[in-house]
């Protein structure tokens, strides 16, 4: 809402700077967004002034010595221009005021000081229309009307001040002229001008001439309707015109212009119909019939609907009600008798009805949010003076007015106890009193207790905490102290999803990684980039294997219909991820292009797995990735990255939430390279596992996918590197994890340490070798680490050699040779027994 | 002999200090020290002399002998210093030259702030949970008082979400308000959340706009919780996070799920409240809005608004971390540049 101050104080006094009146409505509830200076700029310090004297200036021809009075005192100024004389009221601006220095190459603002010009000091400077800011007009000084009051505002005079409200929806009232000024004269103790309407009744009664119906009073409150006859339409005067266009409104013609300037005068809109036009000489307020049309004023021909409210005469309809009228019955220059709407119309159709035909109105805005029935007849009386005022005729007698139901004013009931237990201080009767009758509420003090009548503008107000913040926000809500908190504290209960989310984060850092956060709207087209063909999608759909049935559905989910935005922003973000993996790698993408190594990234959000008509399961996923190379041991070194250095975090994630019994199980994803990628399964019995496949493995405890990403899913992600990414479900992990840590004593006997070369089939996991050992060698194995991986000339084809370091020790002794040659000797033969592998010696 | 002893004494202590490397100082101890060395011969020779002479020459001899041991074992410390020494200097290095690169992780900017602003109220005693990213249009406007076709709707522009892409009740939340109702549902007073997470808005992303952030939602319920203490709380948790020097503004504001409501404002710290760009010539920087829980939402979920009060907020994250950190352009959050992201470490 645009407020010109020069309009606002035909209601309300200003008495304060502009800058403090917005102060105290931003404080108050109502922000001034801008404060516009109409006419150029902020003329603080600079007042109309009255020329006492003039004096030549003894040490300067072209200057002379002016002596002016702006109400506070006289001042003496040095002049350079000869176009004033005594008596002329001219623009004074005093040391501090913003004035435009015309001297440089280039006009520039500059704070004016006093000081002496050849030799006399001059206290303030008079100021030309190129020195305010005006005109490029410096012909000499501003002569300013003769009416000027003397000590006044230079913007009082000239130009205006203009404050953009935002107002808050709750507050339909401050989309008024008055309404800003009954809130800036209770803000600063001013009283509240409204309008005296009188009018002159013409010889027609107003009903003789019209009849209202009102068909749907559920969304028709009221409509009172006026009509003036023989009116001579035309423009209406400067001063409305002005004043429309500094709210922002086009000034039409007097008719619409009057209902436009009521409407921002008093928050009511008006609509003004050419009375000839009017058949049957009848307004039925009526829903729209389905399928009805209307030409709307702007010349389209809209179709309405049956939950839409239209102002029909005895056949069509001639206005949408409160969003548009209609171009039939529009008042035009031939246009000799107007019937005025003022009308109140239910907030819910008018906005359904406005945004389902797209027009949006300065009508709209307000019905939108409510306004009070009471609010029409003042508006039309007014609007019917000033249509008479401005567009001559006569005006029929009375006002026809249809108002079915009228609602009983609100009462509260406010305590000064309820005041005391919200804001945590008290306020006395008297003043609660004093706060709220400026705003229009009518209160009758009874004892401790406060009966309160709330306006009828002020609709919001319908509880004790309303008009509790009536007297916060009016005293200052930096009035109120400020306290620490007290009483009953809830049972703390500590939030493990968090404190593990936090845990993983910290080592992910830890070791190296870089947290990212995407977006979680994406589209189909990018998430079917994660497999490489068609077949490929359709093998991962068809679930035959256990594992990646387990991985598709719960981590790296794929081919599940996603859950579709209905109003998206773009068609690449058409719907919400149920995948990690594209933000991932479209990030490691974007990011290799200017580096060459060391994009090691990680994410810990939501995926979101549609469930029917109910929310989407949001699940927490773990993702992190890897480029290709990270930098080496020396400057400017890089080295090439593998499965393991991920691997290696994956581990480091489990093993920091207390998971000790998890796997790497070789597994085929569409997305993975084909020969290494893992699923990450937690429990796996591995001879299990070797004997049966798969089979052996339970869905439920796979818990992520670790592995290269495949070329071809690499290509569509413009990657031209390797790429690695560990995907895992962080919920699983929770519930597996152990936050307590178990202490072991040190060992007290010396151990034995033993090296062994295991030479056997490429095919049997190492996780099994080790396995093996480890159940081999029984109690006396304290640590079996892998320290080499060997294929080549000495080894059979189709064979590899692992060595491990095994650690024998036991807490109670000291380990003899022939006791850990007897446990070796075993190990030896269930090696050879289980896995046919044979030592390399 | 004592003549001879002395010669001997002076030309040993001449030639050992003549010594300038450690290898030097066996040969030189042999010759004089040695079991055949010249003073240890003099030695041998003492019980050859008669009596008288024997304990003078010998006493000298002694002396000689004891001086020489010191003499040489304070030159081969000095040595042996002089060795380590060089033996280091050899080894020096140009400490300027950088470390050596380490690849360092560090957490996104959004979540380095999160964990301060939870911090700040963790330690007020509130706890911390979260609540769906989709919800329905019931908790997201209509249990926070802002009923379908409430012109308050306008305030929260939203993306609506479902199963076939038809509007229903379903969409991302545009808040994290929605919670002040999960929460209450679920628990009696007292309460004391904050509640983290993201929400969305269908708005045209620009320097200043997301359509994903992050919001704290936060929200304390007792029987004798009043705007003053929202006051002091949330003054409490703005200098935690800006500097104990922080001027705190509150002015009065609309949201439909409180009453009073309430806007809160930082002094601009660069202007000192001056008025400059940043804070758009305010002299303020709005960082919350916040208020006093509005009695229809306490009642509906069956607390009783004339026993319980309480206060919720509601911040961002990113705007914090952009007045923090002077980041001029929220869309760098969410682009994750590892240029962007690194400077947070």
């Amino acid at each position: 809402m645009k407020v010109s101050l020069k309009w606002l104080k035909d209601y309300v006094d200003l008495v304060a700077p502009a800058q403090e009146i917005a102060r105290l409505l931003t404080s108050s509830g109502t922000e001034v967004g801008a404060i516009e200076y109409v006419g150029g700029r902020d003329w603080s310090d600079i007042y109309v002034g009255q020329i006492t004297n003039l004096a030549p200036h003894p040490n300067a021809d072209r200057l002379q010595l002016v002596t002016v009075d702006y109400g506070k005192k006289e001042l003496t100024v040095v002049a350079g221009a000869f176009n004033i004389k005594v008596g002329d009221r001219v623009p004074l601006a005093l040391p501090g005021a913003r004035v435009i220095d015309t001297h440089g190459p280039e006009p520039r603002e500059v704070v004016l000081k006093a000081s002496k010009l050849r030799g006399v000091m001059s206290e303030g400077m008079l100021c030309s229309a190129r020195e305010l800011g005006i005109s490029d007009d410096h012909g000499g000084i501003l002569v300013l009307d003769p009416e000027a009051r003397v000590g006044a505002g230079l913007g009082e005079v000239l130009g205006d001040i203009v404050f953009d409200l935002e107002v808050t929806p709750n507050r339909p009232d401050l989309l008024s002229m008055i309404g800003v000024a009954r809130e800036i004269a209770a803000l600063t103790g001013q009283e509240l001008r409204v309008p005296v309407v009188t009018l002159e009744d013409g010889p027609t009664a107003v009903k003789d001439l019209i009849d209202i119906e009102i068909a749907d009073p559920d969304l028709c409150h009221r409509y009172s309707a006026t009509v003036i006859e023989g009116v001579r339409v035309g423009p209406s005067p400067g001063w409305m015109q002005e004043r429309l266009i500094a709210a922002g409104m086009r000034p039409i013609n007097n008719i619409v212009d009057v209902t436009n300037y009521v409407m921002l005068e008093w928050g009511q809109p008006l609509h003004g119909f050419d009375y000839d036009k009017i058949g049957g000489k009848k307004i039925v307020v009526r829903r729209a019939r389905e399928g009805e049309e209307i030409e709307t004023l702007d010349g389209v021909v809209r179709k309405l609907t049956s939950d839409m409210l239209v102002i029909a005469d005895a056949r069509h309809p001639v206005a949408i009600a409160g969003v548009m009228g209609g171009a039939d019955s529009e008042v035009s220059d031939a246009t000799t008798n107007v019937l005025l709407e003022s009308a109140n119309f239910d907030r819910v159709v008018n906005r359904r009805a406005s945004r389902a035909l797209r027009l949006p109105s300065e009508a709209s805005r307000r019905f939108e949010k409510g306004l009070p029935e009471e609010l029409t007849m003042p508006a039309a009386l007014r609007a019917t003076q000033l249509i008479h005022q401005l567009a001559g005729g006569a005006v029929a007698r009375g006002v026809a007015d249809a108002y079915p139901v009228k609602p009983p004013p609100v009462e509260i009931k406010l305590t000064t106890r309820e005041v005391q237990r919200l804001l945590g201080v008290s306020y006395s009767v008297e003043e609660i009193e004093r706060i709220l009758k400026p705003l229009g509420f009518v209160t009758r003090a009874q004892g401790g207790d406060i009966d309160v009548v709330v306006p009828m503008h002020r609709g919001d107000v319908t509880l004790p905490a309303d008009l509790v913040e009536e007297v916060a926000r009016t005293v200052g809500y930096d009035a109120i102290p400020s306290t620490m908190l007290d009483g009953r504290l809830p049972v703390p209960s500590e939030n493990l999803e968090l404190r593990w989310q936090e845990v993983v984060r910290d080592v992910l850092v830890g070791c190296g990684f870089t947290e990212i956060i995407a977006y979680s709207l994406i589209s189909r087209e990018r998430m079917r980039k994660l497999v490489p063909s068609e077949e490929a999608g359709e093998k991962l759909l068809s679930l035959a294997d256990p594992i990646l049935t387990a991985i598709n559905t719960r981590i790296s989910v794929l081919g599940q219909q996603p859950l579709l935005v209905v109003n998206p922003l773009t068609s690449d973000m058409e719907c919400l991820r149920t995948t990690t993996l594209v933000s991932m790698l479209e990030t490691i993408g974007r990011n290799l292009r200017f580096m060459d190594k060391d994009v090691n990234l990680f994410e810990i959000c939501r995926v979101y797995l549609p469930r029917g008509e109910d929310l989407p399961e949001e699940r927490r996923i773990i993702t992190a990735g890897m480029g290709q190379y990270r930098s080496g041991g020396e400057w400017g070194e890089k080295r090439e990255v593998s499965f393991f250095d991920l691997k290696a975090a994956a581990e480091a994630i489990l093993q920091r939430m207390g998971i000790a019994t998890f796997s790497f199980v070789p597994v085929a994803h569409p997305t993975f390279h084909a020969g290494r990628t893992a699923a990450i399964v937690f429990g796996v019995d591995m001879p299990r596992l070797a004997r049966e496949g798969v089979r052996a493995i339970a869905p439920d405890k796979v818990v992520g996918i670790l592995g290269e990403i495949n070329p071809d899913v690499r290509a569509s992600f413009d990657l031209d590197e390797r790429v690695y990414v560990l995907a895992m479900d962080f919920d699983s992990l929770m519930q597996a994890a152990v936050w307590t840590r178990e202490y072991r004593p040190l060992p007290k006997f010396p151990p034995v340490e033993q090296d062994i070369a295991v030479v056997s089939s490429v095919d049997i996991p190492a996780e099994l070798v080790k396995a093996t050992i480890s159940r081999a060698g029984g109690e006396l194995v304290k640590s079996v680490d892998l320290f080499d991986v060997y294929q080549g000339p000495g080894i059979p084809e189709g064979k590899r050699s692992i060595a491990y370091h095994i650690v024998y020790q036991a807490p109670d002794r000291t380990l003899t040779d022939e006791e850990v040659s007897k446990v070796q000797k075993h190990i030896e033969d269930v090696l050879e027994k289980e896995l046919r592998a044979t030592l390399r010696r | 002999m004592i003549d001879r002893i002395t010669e001997l004494r002076e030309q040993a202590l001449a030639e050992l200090r003549a010594l300038g490397r450690v290898e030097e100082i066996e040969p030189w101890r042999i010759k004089y020290l040695g079991k055949k060395g010249a003073v240890t011969s003099i030695l041998r020779q003492l019980g050859a002399l008669p009596p008288d002479e024997r304990r003078a020459v010998g006493q000298v001899a002694n002396e000689t002998k004891t001086l020489l041991e010191a003499q040489l074992a304070q030159k081969e410390n000095e040595l042996k210093e002089a060795a380590r020494a060089q033996a280091m200097e050899r080894e020096r290095i140009d400490v300027t030259l950088p470390g050596r690169p380490l690849a360092l992780g560090q957490v996104h900017p959004t979540t380095r702030v999160l964990r301060e602003i939870l911090d700040a109220f963790v330690i007020m005693g509130f706890q911390i949970v979260e609540g769906p990213e989709v919800e329905w249009d019931y908790y997201n406007f209509e249990a926070l008082n802002i009923p379908k076709d409430h012109p308050a709707r306008d305030m929260w522009d939203t993306f609506y979400v479902s199963p076939d892409g038809r509007p229903g009740e379903m969409l991302l939340r545009t808040h994290t308000s929605p919670n002040q109702v999960r929460v209450m549902e679920k628990t009696r007073p007292p309460v004391r959340v904050v509640v983290p997470g993201k929400c969305y808005r269908y708005e045209a992303i620009d320097p200043s706009h997301e359509s994903m952030f992050y919001q704290v939602e936060g929200l304390a319920i007792g029987t004798n919780i009043t705007f003053a203490d929202m006051k002091g709380t949330l003054s409490a948790f703005a200098r935690m996070l800006f500097g104990g020097e922080r001027k705190v503004r509150f002015r009065c504001d609309y949201f439909p799920f409180v009453e009073p409501g309430v806007d809160m404002s930082i002094d601009c710290y660069v202007c000192k409240g001056a008025g400059c760009r940043l804070c758009g010539n305010t002299g303020w920087l709005e960082i919350m809005g916040a208020g006093m829980v509005h009695p229809k939402e306490l009642e509906r979920v069956g607390y009783d608004p004339a026993v319980y009060t309480g206060f919720a907020f509601g911040l961002g994250p990113e705007r914090i971390a952009m007045l923090k950190y002077g980041i001029d352009d929220i869309r760098l959050f969410y682009s994750n540049d590892l240029r962007f992201l690194q400077q947070f470490r």
